[in-house]
């Protein structure tokens, strides 16, 4: 086993070191100030000129598309070197949140579209994708429906060479973009099971029929929306992939999304350990530097201790995804548990250090706190995660078994 | 136009002097190591020249082989090669011999980059010596240069202000950091692309020492202690603050 890093990947991570430091740190403060101001007005949390230079410059850098393959416009790295520079961009505020500043393109959903989408799909949707002339979402959840995916009533029904979809979706992100479509999964065979009951389809937001329903505010910045369907009809060329086999990929393509979430713990975690550490070591407290103090110090081994646990199954999993497995589910619900459930934790004990700047909007800490509470609900609750990893290793009568058998390469 | 810009690895300049862990006197191995702060600078105008006038940029280093990984960030920037003269000693006289070596082995280089200093010892007296070895001009705190006519036109940075020198012939520059001159993060094509430059591994040469010995070194602690007062009134804020600046005899 090699837990060496290679010298191209440390000096990925270092130019995306120095992109935070120059480009996103100094926002945060402005960015911090937008946060307390979202639900009263809506809007970007970055300012638009300040978006548009992030964008330029880090496509200038090459740090779009770092897992799409050449052919279609990115660096063809895979996803251990994403995990690597999202971890490093997650360091900041701005990199950490899914509403602040987002490498394009998504990752979750590309893989979803480059595994599924065919014929002219792939220059309608695919590559606009990939180059940032498009934006997706996916439009699954329901209001009786959500970790549950059984109990989702949206429904797709064959009419003639149609279908025509009818149903309410909720807590669907980025409704407020333009050239925005949707992946939306929807029932075409209620009586089937679950792996052949949905099917994803291609909605784009401005299609007859949709229709963008109340903003739902939460604890952190997660604009999300209802969203309404009304006898929306599309052909067969906006299935994606096959007729009631959404069921797979969609939870491969979740499993895409808990990496990236825990990149984004991981990467934070080290930031607020070193605020923990600058703060302990600053700090005097009747007569006596915190850093002395044994509380203070099992509070920073612990954060340690668990971040690295954590670090080394997330760049695990990111390497077993560039092997080629697509199957990540086991390795998607521990990360998602473990990355979130440790970021709450440390974040909680990065706020106590700190004391009362620790709970003040200008540091930041409690805009973590916030935001990883989301991420404990969002994209399967821990208890899901949980009981499902809970349910296949007992199935399987055997305890998970993480080894993969290296290539024989031939000599 | 050949153009040689030297880059030093050092210990990570970001760590506070004062908190390294020394091992053998010098900042045990454990720290990150990267190239020189104002190295980068050199390494960043080299670049431009590049750019502008068609030269070639070769970086050369004296340390180890092992710090060739970390030197490849240079060639990522833009530099087309990489020597490292291989050696381990701290004597600058030792280390200005050997860049020389290197120096005349490329036998065409018509100008010589450094940082202004290190970022480890900070003594800054390499590249001046080196110039006086190979027995060109020596210009320190340049921040920009031109090439036109045969002569380099450059800026000399002072304390309040700077100055345009020319000169003509081969030169030594050492660089200092300026607006001009940030060093450009590596993109990832080039990342990904910089083992492909060759990389040239010399052997160090002997050479006599500086007639001193090192007999100690010492990093004083910087001690720093942070008091948050209460914002509850202002008024009384500014009062207490004052009151703490006086018995600390800052007023």
């Amino acid at each position: 086993m090699d837990f060496a890093i290679s010298e191209e990947y440390n000096m990925l991570k270092s130019s995306m070191r120095e992109f935070v430091k120059r480009e996103l740190l100094p926002l945060e403060k402005a960015f911090l100030e937008r946060d307390i101001s979202l639900w009263t007005e809506p809007g970007p949390q970055i300012a638009t000129a300040d978006m548009q230079r992030l964008l330029s410059e880090s496509k200038k850098l090459g740090f779009w598309g770092l897992e799409v393959e050449e052919k279609f416009g990115g660096q063809g790295l895979g996803m251990l070197a994403k995990t690597l520079v999202q971890e490093e961009m997650s360091k900041s505020f701005v990199g950490f949140s899914f509403h602040g500043f987002l490498l394009p393109p998504d990752a979750p959903n590309l893989y979803y579209l480059h595994s599924c989408c065919v014929g002219n799909q792939r220059e309608k949707y695919f590559v606009p994708y990939c180059e940032n002339r498009l934006d997706s979402a996916m439009a699954c959840t329901e209001p009786g429906a959500g970790s549950d995916v059984s109990g989702l009533k949206t429904s797709a029904v064959r009419k003639g060479d149609k279908w025509v979809i009818n149903g309410t979706k909720t807590f669907i992100s980025k409704c407020d973009k333009n050239d925005l479509f949707f992946i939306l999964i929807a029932v075409t065979n209620k009586e089937a099971s679950a792996k052949d009951r949905f099917t994803a389809f291609l909605i784009d937001r401005d299609m007859p029929g949709v229709r963008v329903g109340r903003e739902i505010p939460v604890i952190g910045a997660m604009p999300t929306w209802d969203l309404i369907l009304e006898d929306v009809t599309v052909g067969d060329d906006a299935v994606l992939g096959d007729v009631g086999k959404a069921f797979i990929p969609l939870q491969n393509r979740f499993g895409v999304r808990r990496i990236e979430v825990a990149c984004r713990c991981t990467g934070m975690a080290e930031r607020l350990i070193q605020m923990m550490i600058d703060h302990a070591n600053n700090r005097t407290t009747f007569g006596e530097l915190l850093a002395n103090r044994q509380t203070v110090q099992n509070w920073i081994a612990d954060s340690t201790i668990e971040l690295e646990t954590v670090r080394w199954l997330l760049y695990y999993a990111a390497w077993k995804s560039d092997q080629g497995i697509e199957d990540l589910r086991n390795e998607g619900s521990m990360l998602k548990v473990a990355a979130t459930e440790m970021l709450t934790r440390i974040a909680d004990r990065a706020i106590q250090v700190h004391g009362g700047i620790g709970l003040s909007k200008e540091l930041g800490i409690e805009y973590v706190a916030r935001m990883v509470r989301i991420w404990r609900i969002l994209e399967g609750p821990s208890e899901i995660h949980r009981w499902t990893l809970g349910r296949t290793i007992l199935k399987q009568k055997k305890p998970y078994n993480g080894f993969v058998l290296a290539k024989d390469d031939g000599n | 136009m050949h153009i040689a810009a030297l880059a030093k690895v050092v210990p990570d300049y970001e760590v506070p002097a004062g908190d390294f862990e020394l091992a053998g006197n010098r900042a045990h191995s454990r720290y990150t190591r990267m190239i020189g702060l104002y190295d980068e600078n050199a390494v960043e105008t080299g670049i431009q020249l590049k750019e502008k006038y068609g030269a070639v940029l070769s970086i050369i280093s004296y340390g180890s082989s092992a710090d060739v990984p970390i030197l490849r960030k240079a060639i990522a920037m833009g530099a087309d090669d990489l020597s490292i003269v291989q050696g381990d000693s701290d004597d600058p006289f030792v280390i200005a011999a050997n860049l020389k070596m290197a120096i005349e082995q490329m036998n065409d280089i018509d100008l010589v980059l450094a940082g202004q200093q290190s970022a480890d010892l900070d003594r800054g007296v390499v590249h001046a010596i080196l110039a006086e070895m190979l027995g060109c001009t020596f210009l320190a705190q340049i921040s920009e240069i031109e090439s036109g006519n045969g002569a380099w036109t450059v800026r000399q940075n002072h304390e309040n202000g700077s100055r345009m020198l020319r000169l003509s012939g081969r030169a030594v520059f050492s660089i200092t950091s300026s607006p001009q001159n940030v060093p450009r993060i590596p993109a990832v094509r080039a990342i990904m692309a910089a083992k492909k430059k060759p990389v040239g591994k010399l052997q160090g040469i002997e050479t006599p020492p500086m007639q001193a010995g090192e007999v100690k070194v010492e990093i004083p602690k910087m001690e720093s202690v942070c008091e948050f007062l209460s914002l509850d009134d202002l008024g009384q804020t500014a009062k207490t603050l004052l009151g703490k600046l006086r018995e600390e005899r800052y007023l």
